[in-house]
């Protein structure tokens, strides 16, 4: 392998990896602050998919313009879903098993709604951000997707980082994740929190889908994928830590990258599944660890 | 002689140390409680016993045989039994389903006989359901066999919690908090209990903080704080020891 | 056989044989029977998942992995290795229930989500293997020719007289279900799928128990497999869908959780909706999975017991009872 093979696939592979990290960054906040898991949120990338695929090929509405809307409306799914499923649950005993039962539910639904709206047929969005390769150095050729995609999901998670932790706000956040009761003590509405937390979690899902839909083949199953992918992040790096999820994604995405070119595209999922399978079974606290206590 | 012994066990839970060499020892058929504020490490000694922790350093023997490594599951198969401070209840079973959980181990029909539900398995069955409400009869909770226990007030819940841990006929009875959240006529009834169990030859350690509970049934008495064991003897001269005073109270307590 | 007769005493399940019993004679086409047949075969499954999930509450999502190395393993085994029926079904039943074990170790360690995504990854790690194992499993072109199960020189290949076994073993796995459910093994696994660390100072050995729910549940669906490959004659990939490990998943909570009874009912009723409701084509999805959410979500013993207040109350106008 040439070094610039090397340094395509390594950028190839963060790129993508950047994708199954930020799904895997929502998962890790909603857990964070509720305690759920949120089974569906592949299935938010995928309709964000194609809402973009709506919104680009169909309206032919510039990115940017798309990349707002669908911000707002995946805040508001994300509110709604929040509402509908954790809200209910909340003072019940068996929530954990519920509120999966739940989701598993409502990733099902929405799987099916979509298939109601756009039918079952592949679609593609052209590229927004053009087809030019660049040169990086020496015989390195990027797409400029990749660059964007890394570009996009940095500025994203900085603003996140940002938000938590020099925004009044993030603190307040931060406070309903470690101690709903202490933190509504203190004057938090942390009723309110949560929906923010879940609609949050659903924007940062949206532009993992607005973003995706420039390279992959849109369609009803890509859920699940993104989902199990995005488990494997949070497992490998960490379950709970926002930073353990983003170096899982991009651990995966490198991994998945460069197994599709040594050994086989067919076999990548498997070697993604076959990973998280071990990971589950050996280290199930993932890179990096994370007690968690349990009070007897 | 000895049935439980303790022997410098010492628990740390990273930085902090839980235990520190705690030595103590339980006569067969005694009743000992352990007494201290809070977080000095009572809970933490009852883990370490019933196997839910593995101490750091230190033995604990039961009959002359260590167990301090076994898995809380063969510490109730050598005969160690406990209630939960914060109540451990089975919620999606009923009052005797508890009770019958609680006798697990002696069941020993097997997979095949459930299946073909041979008359032996029946019998069995029949046995173990007829011990538990013997079980829930004793410890005052006659009737109440169909209920779910979140419908039970507290203090019976607690009473539960003592019943299903007696179905596994244990050599030692391990009590945490028994009395907690219950009024003076339920302690008198728990006060009762004890002396019942302890006539039938079990031997019984409690944590407690009702003092006028642990002065009616104890032998003895064996106070920690701050993981470590400060004062042991009769009720009466644990009551005038300076220094359970001032942990209780802090050091400015002894003037008066 | 008396014994099993005078030992089914419970009442649902007789309703459940003899509506059952009945129904063949109301089904006017051979499909609709094979339908039926499948319906069967899922709610034997679904007695697995049931006390796996709904008693054990360990959240299994790829079922139907085990129903299909049922299925595969003696397809493979009666068709390309010419074992005789009967051993073949026995062996793929045993595979179904050591790939069971093997699934259970993950749930010495983990629980709820990370235990769910896990079985997910079995699954589709079950998947890919059928799908690119070709020379194995036929891949995407199918499994064909699987020889008909021959029971004393006589050949079972009439659609109803598989309806009439594979009838027999719903109900009698379900007996078992129930036998096992209210045993101290089904207590152990309530036990455990509510609190496990005060199930284990009880004296349950968690893993002995973890084990044997998974075992159970391999079992039930590996039998399902092995009946299912030789009365539908082949297999074909689409069987390893995850979408059928949901739906099992589904039956499953719609049948009440941990009834037994319940998981036959809408192990049936599941496989048939479909075919009965395709005039409502995509909505059926929709309506089916939005009336799983009302169940799970909806606090029916609050509104049964407001309802039954209300009757009592406003209009027998019994008083109030005091509490």
């Amino acid at each position: 392998m040439t070094i610039s093979t090397f340094f395509q696939l390594l950028i190839g592979g963060i790129s993508i990896g950047a994708l199954y990290a930020l799904p895997a960054l929502g998962i890790t906040l909603i857990w964070n602050a509720a305690g759920v898991f949120n089974f569906a949120n592949g299935d938010f990338v995928m309709v964000s998919c194609f809402l973009t695929y709506t919104l680009l090929s169909v309206l032919h509405i510039p990115f940017i313009v798309a990349l707002l809307i669908i911000m707002v409306f995946m805040y508001f799914f994300g509110v709604v879903t929040e509402k509908i499923i954790v809200e209910t649950l909340r003072k019940d005993n068996s929530i954990a098993l519920k509120s999966l039962v739940c989701f598993i539910a409502l990733s099902l639904f929405i799987r099916n709604l979509a298939r109601f709206i756009w039918g079952t047929t592949p679609r593609t969005v052209k590229n927004p951000f053009g087809n030019n390769p660049i040169v990086l150095f020496g015989s390195v050729y990027i797409m400029p997707h990749t660059f964007w995609i890394i570009g996009i999901s940095c500025t994203l998670m900085l603003i996140l980082v940002f938000l938590f932790k020099f925004t009044k706000l993030g603190i307040a956040m931060r406070a309903t994740t470690q101690n709903i009761t202490v933190a509504s003590l203190m004057g938090v509405n942390t009723k309110w929190i949560i929906g923010f937390v879940f609609g949050v979690s659903s924007i940062v899902a949206g532009f993992a889908g607005a973003l995706s839909s420039s390279i992959f083949y849109i369609t009803l199953d890509m859920g699940v994928m993104f989902g199990t992918k995005a488990f494997a992040s949070n497992v490998i790096g960490g379950f709970g830590s926002p930073v353990g999820a983003v170096v899982g994604g991009l651990l995966i995405g490198v991994i998945e990258t460069f197994g599709a070119s040594l050994i086989s595209s067919q076999y990548k999922d498997l070697i993604t599944f076959a990973l998280l399978l071990l990971f589950l079974i050996f280290k199930p606290k993932g890179i990096f660890k994370l007690e968690v206590a349990q009070k007897v | 002689m000895a049935i439980l012994e303790i022997r410098n066990i010492t628990k740390r839970f990273g930085g902090i140390v839980a235990l520190q060499e705690v030595s103590l020892s339980v006569d067969k058929g005694g009743v000992v409680a352990i007494i201290g504020p809070n977080g000095s490490g009572k809970t933490t000694l009852l883990n370490v016993i019933t196997g839910v922790y593995v101490p750091e350093e230190g033995e604990v023997l039961l009959n002359g045989n260590c167990i301090q490594s076994l898995s809380p599951e063969k510490v109730c198969k050598v005969g160690i039994s406990r209630t939960f401070q914060n109540i451990r209840l089975f919620k999606k079973l009923t009052v005797l389903e508890n009770v019958m959980i609680g006798s697990h181990k002696l069941y020993k029909r097997g997979l095949t006989e459930i299946i073909i539900s041979t008359k032996g398995f029946k019998q069995e069955q029949e046995q173990h359901k007829k011990r538990a409400m013997e079980l829930l009869e004793f410890v005052g909770l006659k009737g109440k066999e169909g209920v779910k226990p979140e419908n039970l007030p507290y203090a019976s819940q607690r009473f539960l919690e003592i019943a299903r841990a007696l179905a596994s006929e244990p050599q030692v009875l391990l009590l945490d908090e028994p009395a907690a959240g219950m009024n003076a006529v339920e302690i008198e009834h728990l006060i009762e209990l004890i002396k019942k169990l302890s006539k039938t030859g079990i031997t019984i350690l409690l944590i407690e903080h009702i003092m006028g509970l642990v002065r009616e049934v104890t032998d003895s008495v064996v106070v920690l704080s701050y993981g470590e064991k400060i004062a042991e003897g009769n009720y009466e001269d644990i009551e005038k020891n300076t220094a359970v005073i001032e942990a209780y109270l802090g050091k400015g307590a002894i003037k008066c | 056989m008396k014994k099993y007769w005078y030992q089914i005493k419970s009442k649902p399940i007789v309703l459940f044989s003899l509506v059952f019993l009945i129904l063949p004679l109301f089904l006017n086409n051979d499909y609709a029977v094979y339908v039926a047949n499948r319906g069967l075969a899922n709610a034997t499954a679904v007695i697995g998942l049931i006390l796996l999930y709904g008693i054990a509450g360990q959240i299994s999502l790829g079922h139907v992995a085990f129903f299909a190395i049922g299925a595969y393993s003696t397809a493979i085994l009666s068709a390309t290795h010419s074992v005789p029926v009967p051993i073949a079904m026995m062996c793929g039943i045993l595979i179904s229930c050591i790939f069971g074990i093997f699934l259970s170790i993950p749930s010495f360690k983990l629980s709820g989500p990370f235990l769910s995504i896990c079985t997910v990854a079995f699954g589709e790690v079950i998947r890919q293997l059928v799908i690119n194992m070709e020379w194995l499993t036929g891949g995407p072109y199918g499994f064909y020719h699987i020889p008909k199960l021959v029971v004393f020189g006589y050949s079972i290949s009439d659609v109803h007289t598989w309806y009439y076994i594979l009838l027999a073993v719903a109900v009698l796995m379900a007996v078992v279900g129930n036998r096992i459910k209210h045993s101290h093994y089904g207590r152990a696994l309530y036990a455990i799928n509510e609190d496990e660390i005060a199930a284990e100072v009880m004296g349950i050995n968690i893993r002995r128990m973890k084990r044997f729910a998974f075992i159970c549940s391999s079992f039930f669906a590996g039998l399902a497999g092995v009946l299912y490959a030789h009365f539908a004659g082949y297999l074909s990939q689409d069987l390893v869908l995850s979408d059928n490990s949901y739906n099992l998943f589904t039956m499953a909570v719609l049948g009440g959780t941990d009834s037994i009874l319940g998981g036959l009912w809408t192990g049936v009723g599941l496989t048939a909706a479909p075919e009965i409701m395709r005039f409502l084509q995509v909505y059926y999805m929709l309506i089916l999975y939005f009336i799983v959410l009302l169940v799970v979500l909806v606090p029916w013993s609050k509104i049964t017991k407001d309802v039954k207040d209300i009757i009592n109350y406003k209009f027998l106008h019994k008083s109030k009872a005091v509490i």
